[in-house]
């Protein structure tokens, strides 16, 4: 005992192996469908996933091995209604992952092991931080969940549950060699003191992946300061936990990520302009069983130090040369905690309180002025919510209703500027010290879902979801493309409400058709809008004061559709379309100078999205070929610009020798269709990648 | 047991791992240096001057162990006023500058590098007025009349040193007289040169400004001085205590009647425009009087 708890007392986490992904033969339904009898997103407390009144998606781990994916954001393209933009593959400084034709990655809410992983300052996440190798399965929840998570979860949340290692010693290492001289490898060691409950299991992972890249330009506009692009990343983690024989369990996790992705700029500096994301990320968390409660509570930390180079020359005559780093520290950190109360006949009632603090301490240091921008804000924030779930005719009927409060404080906000020289002189107009904000948000929710017999059911949901404002926006001052923009501590959430409807159908027990339509209604969006004023920034012509306000309200009408067919023993095929027609219905530009967007269609929206996949699963070979298009999106508010529609296709095809050692082949984008992102960038094309694994494991 | 110490050996291995990967970076070695030119011919020492009078500062920067990425000028004149922010990235950097002394007492100017590091180094120059400044003679064009771009029958080119107004062939073929171009585009009436960035879009063909390959440049500033002032000038006092080094561009926009504009010419000439009359069109034309140093 005494040992125990001194290994406890000196180890952190990880996520790694189970022993099933060893058994190829285990692998039956690699596709969204593919739910674990038991859902923990929904609720925050183990579900049911079939009597769960919300369209949900889940990724096993057998489906991530065998999808012809490098990153763990392109496993999303599985899900319809997912929009994921990631245009120069493993290159790309980060993705972004939207859902049900809303665009903007603050929109949808990120959670590792069910603590937000979404940041307060930009509301996105690092999605390159997370290794596919290191996730036990996805968990995907479409629609509004703010009763349940508050702030970002406005389209969705996605929960990525990491890896506990479920026998005695196992691991795998891996190398890989690809396009554009990418190489790097994997490690993942773990185990648990006993293979069964009642033990203490630990686990390690490291990722390390380097590559040159390519040129992101096209050849008809490249100029000399166009270079390839490169990356180096590092991640890793460690994981620590102790599982009790009636379900309880407390588990620590750490896990330490370091990148260095050129932009693809290079003038004098050696490694031209580039983006870092050191990040620290730490977990705790504990479920814990009495009687007919459980309780559980969930730390976090994470610290995320975003590094920027960036240099530019002006295309103007005087072609002047800019230098500076960007030095920011976001940080967030809270305890989640939620009681559920497992009442009689079939109730079940939760209550939740959760606490955050957001933070951001930046700095854009000039290396060709003498100026320093600084901007700070921090974002407190308090909630609770209720949950009840009935079923009052069971395995027929559950109808689950939701009401949460959520209250949040912005505050020591600041914007300065040290040793302003030309550049930023004119940015001293304007406020630098920011009024405490406070602002409120109550999220219901309702759902109902009706088995009208074995094979078919029907779900209604209304629920509302909010974002709060991103710190970005309510504390940092700056050019933008179109202007300056003013920070605006006064920015409100965004808010949506969503009305549902869906099935899920079984006509044959090998196929399964799961059809949901929406329509939402968002106020409160945020838009740039003039003040009026224009500024001399510098350059030969006034440029615009821009602030975010809330001016508009926007309107989804969407469908989606799944099918998925097990058409013989190793074959399977799913296939799933989605469709969005997104637009602003009201702008108001009362008081404001900014063009009427009223009757635009939202930015980065594609219309129609087609997503199939086929897979074949075997001792022999494991392969699969996945079909993928995106119908054409605007790339600006006012739809002056649209990218065209593409299509790719993926293919993996593995092999297993000695069952322990497996050579696999990703070629991705295999027509080399390369295709134009909204910046004017090209896509990496054709991309192979080789990859050697060896696993072992050790009961 | 065996097994345990294996799987702590691991644990061990894994937190060492990550203690090598938080490394901190540490900004180190000397800042940079920057001094006057010192040979003959450049003033590298405060001094006093008459008011007109025209000096040369030569600096010599090195980043010595980083480069030098700012190099900034700055005029304290009872005011500090930036002349120059330039971003760069060298090893060394060699700068020569004219200085026209202004009616000024004291001109404080200040000479600073900065290397990637964000370390620093200036140094300055003070310019005393001297107490026995007098003012310099000015030359004096009246009636000069500039077509617009697409006015086929005047010019809109014009010389100060041999004060005739050229039409683009002829300008092409004088291009080094060439001080003040006139336009209306963009930003309707504008007073240019011909190394302003617009010019050559609106003065195109075999002969555009966009083959000229010398491109004299004059700064313009706008003033609030009225016509009355700008006709009583007879030496250049009022064109020296208007002028004001920091503030030229390359082009005044939107000139109106009556309005009197000060500039500085390639050969470091200070002077006066008053817009007399103008036919708002690409067409048209533009009526100005000009004051300049001799």
């Amino acid at each position: 005992m005494g040992k125990r708890f001194a290994i406890l007392g000196t180890l952190l986490p990880v996520s790694l192996l189970a022993q099933d992904s060893l058994k190829t033969d285990t692998l039956h339904r690699p596709w969204t469908k593919d739910l674990p009898e038991l859902f923990v997103t929904a609720t925050r407390t183990q579900r049911n996933a079939g009597e769960i009144p919300v369209r949900l998606a889940s990724i096993s781990q057998a489906t991530i091995e065998i999808q012809p994916v490098l990153t763990t954001d392109a496993l999303l393209d599985l899900v319809p209604g997912a929009n994921l933009d990631r245009p120069q593959g493993i290159f790309s400084k980060n993705a972004s992952v939207t859902l049900r034709g809303l665009n903007g990655s603050p929109r949808i809410l990120i959670l590792v092991d069910g603590v937000p992983v979404s940041k307060t300052d930009g509301g996105g996440v690092n999605w390159n931080r997370f290794i596919p190798e290191n996730i036990d399965r996805i968990e995907i929840i479409k629609g509004p969940v703010s009763t349940v998570y508050g702030g970002n979860a406005m389209t969705g949340v996605i929960n990525m549950i990491t890896r506990e290692p479920k026998s005695k010693m196992e691991g795998e290492f891996k190398a890989f060699y690809g396009s554009y001289e990418t190489f790097g490898g994997m490690i993942r060691l773990g185990g648990r003191l006993k293979p069964q409950a009642n033990s203490f299991y630990y686990g390690f992972s490291g990722f390390y992946r380097q590559g040159n890249g390519y040129v992101i330009v096209p050849e008809t506009t490249r100029d000399s300061l166009d270079v390839r692009t490169y990356l180096w990343e590092l991640s890793l983690g460690a994981k620590v936990g102790y599982r009790y024989r009636n379900g309880n369990y407390t588990e620590v996790e750490y896990s330490y990520y370091n990148d260095k992705r050129g932009d693809g700029t290079q003038i004098f500096e050696p490694e031209g302009g580039y983006n870092r994301y050191p990040t620290h990320y730490l977990r705790v968390t504990s479920s814990n069983n009495f009687g007919r409660f459980n309780w559980i509570i969930r730390v976090f930390y994470q610290n995320e130090n975003y590094l920027r180079q960036s240099e530019t020359m002006s295309a103007k005559k005087e072609k002047k040369y800019t230098l500076y780093n960007t030095d920011a520290y976001r940080i967030d950190q809270g305890i989640w905690t939620n009681l559920t109360y497992h009442a009689r006949r079939n109730i079940d009632i939760t209550l939740g309180l959760d606490l955050k603090k957001g933070t951001v301490d930046g700095r854009d240091i000039y290396r060709t002025s003498t100026d320093i921008l600084g901007n700070k804000g921090k974002m407190n924030f308090l909630a609770i919510f209720a949950e009840y779930e009935w079923q009052p005719v069971q395995k027929k009927l559950t109808i689950l209703a939701g009401l949460r409060y959520d209250i949040a404080r912005f505050f020591d906000g600041t914007f300065t500027i040290d040793e302003p020289t030309t550049l930023t002189q004119f940015m001293t107009l304007y406020p630098t010290v920011f009024e405490n904000e406070t602002w409120q948000a109550v999220s219901p929710k309702l759902g109902l879902k009706y088995f009208f017999g074995e094979h078919i059911s029907l779900y209604l949901s209304y629920s509302h979801g909010f974002r709060p404002a991103m710190l970005d926006d309510i504390c940092r001052n700056g050019n933008i493309s179109k202007g300056f923009k003013l920070a605006n501590p006064q920015l409100k959430p965004e808010n949506v409400d969503n009305f549902e409807i869906g099935s899920d159908w079984h006509p044959v027990p090998s196929v399964s058709i799961e059809p949901s339509i929406y329509y939402t209604i968002g106020n409160d969006f945020q838009y740039f809008v003039g003040n009026g004023d224009s500024i001399n920034t510098g350059g030969d012509n006034l440029k615009p004061v821009l602030q975010r306000q809330n001016v508009s309200r926007v309107r989804v009408i969407g469908g989606e559709i799944t099918l998925s067919w097990q058409i013989i023993k190793h074959l399977f095929l799913t296939a799933n379309y989605a469709y969005n027609d997104s637009r602003i219905v009201a702008f108001d530009t009362t008081g404001r100078v900014a063009k009427d967007l009223n009757g635009k269609y939202l930015m980065e929206v594609p219309k129609n999205q087609v997503f199939a996949g086929i897979y074949y699963n075997s001792h022999i070979l494991q392969a699969s070929l996945v079909f993928n298009y995106k119908g054409p999106q605007w790339t600006d508010d006012e739809n002056t610009q649209e990218t065209a529609g593409y299509s790719t296709f993926d293919l993996k095809i593995g092999k297993t020798f000695f069952k322990a050692i497996t050579a696999a082949l990703i070629v991705q984008d295999i027509f080399d269709n390369r295709y134009l992102d909204s910046k004017g960038n090209i896509s990496p094309g054709r991309f192979f990648m080789l990859n050697l694994s060896y696993r072992f494991i050790k009961s | 047991m065996k097994a345990e110490s294996t799987q702590i050996l691991w644990v061990l291995i894994g937190l060492i791992s990550l203690n090598l990967s938080c490394t901190k970076q540490v900004l180190d070695g000397d800042p940079p240096q920057i001094k006057f030119i010192r040979d003959p011919g450049f003033v590298y020492h405060d001094t006093t001057l008459m008011i007109g009078q025209k000096i040369r500062v030569g600096l010599d920067a090195e980043g010595i162990d980083k480069n030098i990425t700012f190099f900034q000028i700055s005029l304290d004149n009872g005011v500090r006023q930036i002349l120059l922010d330039s971003g760069l990235n060298t090893p060394g950097l060699q700068y020569r500058l004219d200085i026209i002394k202004t009616a000024n007492p004291i001109e404080k100017w200040t000479f600073l590098v900065m290397n990637k590091d964000r370390k620093k180094d200036s140094i300055q120059l003070t310019l005393h007025k001297s107490d026995s400044s007098h003012y310099g003679p000015i030359r004096s064009f009246q009636d000069v009349v500039l077509g617009a771009q697409k006015n086929t029958v005047t010019g809109s080119f014009f010389s100060f040193t041999t004060t005739l107004i050229y039409s683009l062939d002829l300008a092409f073929q004088n291009q080094s007289f060439i001080d003040l171009i006139y336009y209306f585009g963009s930003y309707d009436a504008t007073l240019s040169s011909p190394n302003e960035a617009d010019a050559p879009s609106l003065f195109p063909g075999p002969n555009g400004i966009a083959y000229w390959t010398i491109k004299n440049e004059t700064r313009y500033d706008t003033t609030s001085l009225t016509p009355q002032a700008f006709d009583l000038a007879e030496n250049d006092s009022l064109l020296l205590a208007v002028y004001e080094p920091t503030a030229g561009k390359r082009k005044v926009k939107y000139v109106t009647q009556d309005q009197v504009i000060s500039f500085k010419s390639q050969a470091g000439k200070i002077g006066l425009i008053k817009v007399n009359g103008l036919e708002s069109s690409s067409k048209g034309i533009v009526l100005l009087s000009i004051k300049i140093q001799e």
